[in-house]
């Protein structure tokens, strides 16, 4: 810290204040960010106003601040919609799947690959496993309906081949949160991982040749070593996870969701999309997602002292 | 060297970061442009106002102010009638010759409801639009009518004496009902803000038969010796759908076919229901002790709901229909895949594709089914027509006397024989007063349809004429007729149009003093997806019980009430039809 303290140029014009300064020094650096500052200006922050229609009665001709107010409405109407506990049920449901199947997989995978000693096998290996990070929903779920239709599918054509009846994975119930965890995880696994990669090269080499030399073997350098070293990143991640613990993924979910599934699939987001754009009542779809968004914040700020509390590690 | 690294780096910063910082800004500015695009087209045609007819200006007039006039086709794949070149085929170019209107056409595949209200809630809608209008209570008519409300069409009223094509367009053909509750609802306050297509020309004779119905594989029909207009109630369809699946019939890649199934989204699954269903033009039903009930209470929902479970748990329907896409869809279509389907006839999409590889394959219509009166299930119309496409102009368009003349232009003779038959003397010529196709020029569009298509023949008809019917124009001899017209006819034939000349008992409901409360407490209900749920219920208790729960809501809405007040205010009238 002191080295680079010591070769920091001298900026002239340099304004007095040190955070200042510091910024000034690496203005370049600085520059990189400025794409992301914009982008969450424009399209996080100044729709951010948006939030007044929750609390308004939407009119075309008069815009969001020019509408009357309504006050807390459309809050109530949906804590009394039949739908809500249905909707709010679902999403918790896919979430706390997700999150039990899915938050683990990453971290799992991260160990897996950090035992493979050959590198050229790891590195290919890596590369195949995120590659599906990059494929959009539309093409995955495309791909799933495909594989698993009743009619054309090459599951159920193998199954007809073995005389057995055909399947309609997608429209039953029963099998939609297992199709959904899964391909969330086969979306996701390989990204995920490169968290926890990257945290394990940070781990001082010298304590795992300390534990070789006590006679630790792998299990125990995996329990005493590798996984302590890892608990900054997991919970910090873990914090993230549960803070949007009502986002049960939209994409997914709405392109998996056929009617024949929809008592199980209709989440928060898909319901707002339904109500909001398709059915054009703007202020409740607003203020259910206003709801979801207090909710997180909320849960944000509890998950995020407790993880304080009991690991110290925390977001802020 | 010290210092030269540190240029390096700070010329490799800036390179890297200015492009970064640029594209950002360009992106963002992008739309900018588009709009700047817009306007200058919009005050292009801000300057325009001349009123005068379009035909007279082509008659050798002054050359009509040439504008470009943005259009949406507000259609799930309403974009299959544009050309592929919009602006340079033989027909925009003659259209803009006359009326100096180009026009810049997109189209949507998604939800119509859903666009619409995209564009009125960003205030993005375009110069003219083509949007369904069914009803003002419920889907695209609601939120045409809210946006009419709150200032986002224009008030035609004004501009009408001068377009009288597009005046006409206002009556002709318009069922006297829909006309007086839902195009001139007394909240509109006499203004005009949508203009019907796709409407007839008065006459009965012009009213659209879509062709709704059931159709089979001809070659499976034939190999289990069926005849397809025995298949005319439910039992003998079950029985039908029975034998294709224990027949091991397959289709054109040797996979076995579906026994059943529909077009996109399940579209139109109520083609296998038709046995309960009757000659009605509104929500309510007359049961046979007089008593007036809401048509969804109706144990005939019952009963259509564990028929339509019996198909699908034997595995007799495509447990795929209701989330096919169009793709899947077509897919199936054209592969023979469906034995029996339930929409229109199809017949465009199949000459296309499996007519032409397997026409021994060809549909037949089944039936049609009985309906509950022992008659043939088919369409019914009033005089007129009750919801339509409608084309509204946004409230902010720069030129409407452009987009009005262009309407005025396409809705008069020359206009119609343009947008129906192109352009004289290469396409048609005229023969004792009739229009007949270059025989060189049919044979090309009836070998490609799509080379039509992009000779510009088939977008003003699909989206700009209303008031018409080019059958009863120009009546074809059996000899002019294409095959696939043939066999159109000779369905439509087997399944004539039912008038009723009544209004529909719907609109008594209007008055009932709960009506707004209703309608609240309405809206974010779906009969129709709970119906669906409860057809892959686990059990035939829990399907009724969803069906049941929906209807329950209904009826805390206040539904029976309504019933009561529409059968008593329907007793006071002798012109209502249920």
């Amino acid at each position: 810290m002191v080295a680079r303290e010591e070769v920091l140029p001298v900026a002239k014009r340099a304004p007095k204040n040190k955070t200042l300064t510091r910024i000034w020094s690496f203005r370049y650096i600085y520059l990189f960010l400025a794409p992301a500052l914009i982008w969450y200006l424009i399209f996080a922050y100044y729709p951010m106003y948006g939030i007044l229609i929750a609390f308004k009665d939407f009119k075309y001709n008069l815009g969001i601040l020019g509408s009357p107010w309504e006050g807390f409405r459309y809050f109530k109407q949906f804590l009394n919609d039949s739908s809500f506990y249905d909707v709010l049920r679902n999403t918790l449901s896919i979430s706390a799947l997700k999150l039990l199947f899915g938050f683990p997989a990453p971290l799992i995978l991260a160990l897996m690959l950090n035992t493979i000693s050959n590198g050229k096998f790891k590195r290919i290996f890596q590369t195949i496993s995120y590659l599906p990070h990059f494929v959009s929903w539309v093409v995955v779920v495309t791909l799933l309906q495909k594989i698993l239709s009743p009619n054309v599918g090459l599951i159920n054509d193998i199954r007809e081949h073995m005389g057995l009846d055909p399947i309609f994975f997608m429209g039953n119930p029963n099998l939609f949160y297992p199709l959904v965890v899964l391909s969330d995880i086969w979306k996701g696994v390989g990204w995920g991982a490169i968290i926890y990669l990257a945290a394990l090269t940070n781990i001082d080499p010298h304590l795992y040749e300390a534990a070789q030399i006590d006679g630790a073997g792998r299990w125990s350098t995996l329990f005493k070593i590798t996984l302590p070293c890892l608990t900054p990143t997991i919970a910090i991640l873990l914090i993230f996870s549960l803070s949007g613990i009502l986002n049960a993924g939209f994409d997914q979910i709405y392109l998996m969701q056929t009617p024949a599934t929809l008592s199980v699939s209709e989440i928060l987001d898909t319901y707002v999309l339904k109500t909001g754009i398709q059915q054009g009542q703007f202020a409740y779809s607003t203020a259910i997602g206003l709801f979801k968004s207090v909710i997180s914040l909320l849960l944000i700020v509890v998950v995020n002292k407790v993880s304080k509390r009991l690991s110290d590690t925390s977001l802020w | 060297m010290k210092m030269a690294n540190k240029r390096l780096k700070k010329v490799l910063g800036m390179s890297i970061a200015v492009p970064l910082l640029l594209s950002a800004a360009t992106a963002c500015s992008s739309n900018s442009n588009d709009n700047s695009g817009g306007q200058n087209g919009a005050s292009a045609s801000s300057s325009a106002s001349n009123g005068a007819s379009a035909s007279s200006s082509a008659k050798g007039g002054d050359k009509p102010e040439q504008v470009t006039l943005s259009f949406l086709s507000n259609w799930n794949g309403g974009g299959g009638s544009f050309p592929q070149d919009q602006v340079n085929n033989p027909v925009a170019q003659r259209v803009k010759e006359v009326t100096g209107v180009t026009l810049k056409m997109e189209s949507i595949t998604t939800n119509e409801t859903e666009k619409l209200n995209t564009i009125f809630a960003s205030g993005t809608v375009p110069d003219m639009v083509n949007a369904p209008f069914w009803s003002t209570t419920s889907g695209e008519g609601q939120v045409i009518k809210k946006a009419a409300l709150e200032g986002q069409l224009l008030d035609l009223t004004p501009y009408l004496d001068k377009y009288p094509n597009v005046k006409k367009l206002m009556t002709t053909g318009v069922a006297k009902d829909f006309s007086e509750f839902e195009m001139n609802s007394p909240d509109f306050q006499g203004k005009n803000y949508v203009i019907p297509m796709q409407t007839p020309d008065g006459s009965v004779e012009s009213i659209h038969n879509w062709n709704y119905g059931l159709y089979a594989r001809g070659d499976i029909l034939k190999a289990l010796n069926v005849n397809p207009e025995d298949i005319d109630t439910e039992d003998k369809l079950y029985d039908l759908l029975v034998k294709i699946k224990n027949g091991n019939f397959k289709d054109i890649s040797g996979k076995p076919v579906i026994p059943a199934g529909t077009m996109h989204d399940g579209w139109d699954y109520g083609q296998f229901l038709k046995g309960w269903s009757d000659y009605t033009i509104s929500d309510y039903r007359q049961g046979s002790d007089g008593k007036l009930q809401f048509w969804m209470f109706s144990k005939d929902e019952e009963d259509k709901l564990m028929y339509m479970r019996k198909i699908l748990a034997g595995g007799l329907f495509d447990p795929e229909a209701f989330s096919n896409t169009d793709t899947m869809a077509n897919e199936k279509l054209a592969t023979g895949k469906l034995a029996v389907f339930a929409a229109q006839d199809m017949v465009g999409q199949l000459d296309k594709t499996l007519y032409k590889t397997n026409p021994e394959m060809q549909y037949e219509l089944l039936g049609p089914l009985k309906n509950k009166s022992g008659k043939i299930a088919t369409q019914v119309e009033k005089p007129g027509r009750s919801g339509f496409p409608v084309i509204f102009l946004s409230a902010k368009i720069k030129n409407p006397d452009a987009a009005l003349r262009f309407l005025d232009y396409i809705n008069s003779d020359e206009g119609r024989l343009l947008a129906y038959w192109g352009i004289e003397g290469k396409d048609y010529q005229m023969e004792n007063g009739k229009p007949k196709w270059i025989p060189d020029v049919k044979q090309k569009y009836d070998n490609d349809p799509d080379s039509k298509r992009d000779a510009g023949l088939n977008y003003l008809n699909a989206n700009f004429i209303g008031g018409f019917s080019s059958d009863v124009t120009w009546p074809k001899s059996e000899d002019e007729k294409t095959k696939a017209e043939k066999l159109q006819a000779s369905f439509s034939a087997k399944m004539p149009i039912q008038v009723i000349d009544k209004v529909s008992a719907n609109y008594l409901a209007w008055s009932w003093p709960k009506w707004k409360q209703y309608q609240d407490a309405t809206v974010s209900l779906n009969y129709a997806d709970e119906f669906k749920k409860a057809l892959f219920a686990k059990s035939d208790d829990q399907a009724l019980k969803i069906l049941h729960d929906i209807q329950d809501k209904y009826r805390a809405a206040g539904a029976e009430e309504m019933t009561d007040y529409v059968a008593q205010e329907a007793a006071k009238r002798d012109d209502i039809g249920f």
